[in-house]
């Protein structure tokens, strides 16, 4: 007899349903990654270039945001002990997401209205049901932690940036929405990237970063006011940009934004600094190189605002903000959770029952630090090159970049078969 | 038949891990106390974080270590969250393996 009193919801009930969102979002993964590196000419011209727009979309919604939809149906429930409701939409969101997906990104390509409307309206019902889903678990939450506050917001930031990305859509075919259209899509764009994945990563890091490094006795306070200056600098910089106001005052809009990431930086390497655990895990090593990337790209899109010629500096920026920063946060994760998960079908069971081994022996923890120096490199690269306005450079970091993709996923699928068996083992 | 004692069952959970930070779950001070009576084995142990998402697995492994002694009839795992877990609470074998 298991008397687990207060243990409502910690278990992952669903790994083979994560290790499916796992594969449709490194299916995305490599094919963004290589396709980078197959059109690099896009990476020297304007950001808003559909064929541009199809990569971006599949990226972070093909990739990143099918994992973080993922994450939170096992995660959600672990960060507020409750039970998750609805457990059953998982597949249907996973279905309509990867479909939804794969026709905005193929509308996009071939710019063809229909299929932008109609990926865009997929991708939002199957959101639609993830957010009811989401919801559902939240009402039953009696006490909240801030970390459940991150989450919350999170998702109301990923339903406006879905409702304004749908309304642009439609846009293109009713033509409403008129000169705004190209504010709305920088408003669009940093929801998606501040509000949505920046919210959530920040709120997961602050769960999941001292468990892996086993931090205990730090401060919450520095964490409420990152929630604070990050709501109050997304709202303010929406406002300026969707007014059109003068460059330092835009610039001015952002500085709560600069200073919630200034702060966060500092208190997650505080944290870091701060575990028990002596050894640095590997999701740790990518999480403070991505901490590196995340004030680069701040730093870059406030001068941005302040006037850095945008045809230059924009894909930079986004190399910045979504390959340094969200992207080695998720590779890092990715190379943390699906050992987990792929421990849990196979050995699970058998814990204390045999000699099993342990979710990291699944893994080459070399290769994965060898995919961490490539990506770097190569988005650092991919950066450079567009702003200096250099197509080799630029075509040596996407190859860097797609090549890290290629052995993170070899990587990680290795786990499925790897015996694990020649190091420490537990059970 | 051979007496079991709390000794012995702690003895078999050192081969249960945290799968997640690769140390026994005794020198983790997850273990707060045994008792053994006619067979019947009743462990209290916790969790480093209430949020654990392994804790299912590492309570079932428990159990299951248990129940694979000899003479166990009945295993009783009981988790508990008072005193919560701190890091002082690992042994100093442990402290050592996670290069303290």
């Amino acid at each position: 007899m298991i008397a687990a009193q207060g243990l409502a919801g910690a278990r992952p009930k669903t790994p083979l349903l994560a290790l499916r969102v796992m594969g449709v979002g490194m299916a995305a993964f490599l094919i963004v990654s290589s396709g980078l590196a197959l059109k690099t000419p896009l990476l020297l011209g304007s950001w808003q270039a559909p064929h541009l727009l199809a990569f971006i979309h599949l990226a972070l919604l093909g990739w990143v945001t099918i994992l973080s939809v993922g994450v939170l149906y096992q995660m959600l429930p672990v960060i507020q002990q409750v039970e998750l409701w609805g457990e059953a939409s998982g597949p249907f969101v996973l279905a309509g997401l990867a479909v939804g997906t794969a026709v905005l990104a193929a509308g996009f390509w071939t710019f063809r209205v229909p299929w932008l409307v109609a990926g865009g309206t997929l991708v939002v019902a199957a959101l639609l049901i993830f957010l009811v889903t989401m919801a559902g678990t939240l009402q039953r939450v009696t006490a909240w932690n801030l970390k459940g506050v991150y989450v919350a917001f999170a998702l109301g930031y990923l339903a406006l940036t879905v409702i304004l990305g749908l309304a642009m859509a439609l846009d293109f075919r009713f033509g409403f929405l008129g000169p705004t259209l190209g504010r709305l899509l920088v408003v669009h764009a940093h929801l998606g990237v501040i509000g949505w994945l920046t919210l959530l990563i920040v709120g997961v890091s602050y769960q999941l970063v001292p468990m892996f490094g086993l931090a205990h006795g730090y401060s919450e306070r520095p964490a409420r006011f990152v929630l604070v200056l990050l709501n109050i600098g997304l709202l303010t910089l929406a406002v300026a940009v969707l007014a059109d106001t003068t460059p330092l005052l835009k610039a001015l809009a952002a500085l709560p934004i600069l200073a919630g990431v200034a702060l966060y930086v500092g208190d997650m390497v505080r944290i870091i600094r701060r575990r028990m655990r002596r050894r640095m895990d590997i999701s740790l090593r990518y999480m403070l190189a991505s901490l590196v990337y995340l004030l680069a790209a701040t730093a870059t899109g406030v001068g941005l605002l302040l006037r850095l010629p945008v045809e230059r500096w924009a894909i930079a920026y986004g190399y910045l903000a979504i390959g340094g920063w969200v992207g080695l946060v998720v590779i890092g994760m990715s190379h943390k959770i699906v050992p987990i998960l792929v421990w849990h079908v196979r050995f699970g069971n058998r814990l204390g029952l045999e000699k099993v081994p342990l979710p990291n022996d699944l893994l080459s923890e070399q290769l994965g630090l060898v995919v961490l120096g490539l990506w770097s490199v190569g988005v650092v690269g991919a950066a450079a090159g567009s702003v200096l306005r250099l197509p080799a450079v630029v075509q040596v970091g996407s190859v860097m970049i797609a090549l890290a993709a290629w052995l993170a996923v070899y990587n990680l699928g290795m786990t499925v078969v790897a015996r694990g068996d020649d190091q420490e083992s537990g059970g | 038949m051979t007496e079991l004692s709390a000794d012995g069952v702690r003895s078999a959970l050192r081969f249960v891990f945290d799968p997640e930070l690769g140390l026994n779950v005794v020198d983790l001070g997850l273990i707060r106390d045994i008792t053994v009576q006619d067979g019947y084995v009743t462990v209290q142990m916790t969790l480093s974080t209430p949020a654990c998402p392994l804790a299912g697995t590492i309570v079932q492994g428990v159990e299951q270590a248990v129940r694979a002694l000899e003479p166990v009839t009945a295993v009783d795992v009981q988790l508990v969250w008072d005193p919560p877990w701190s890091p002082e609470q690992i042994s100093p074998e442990g402290r050592k393996q996670l290069g303290w």
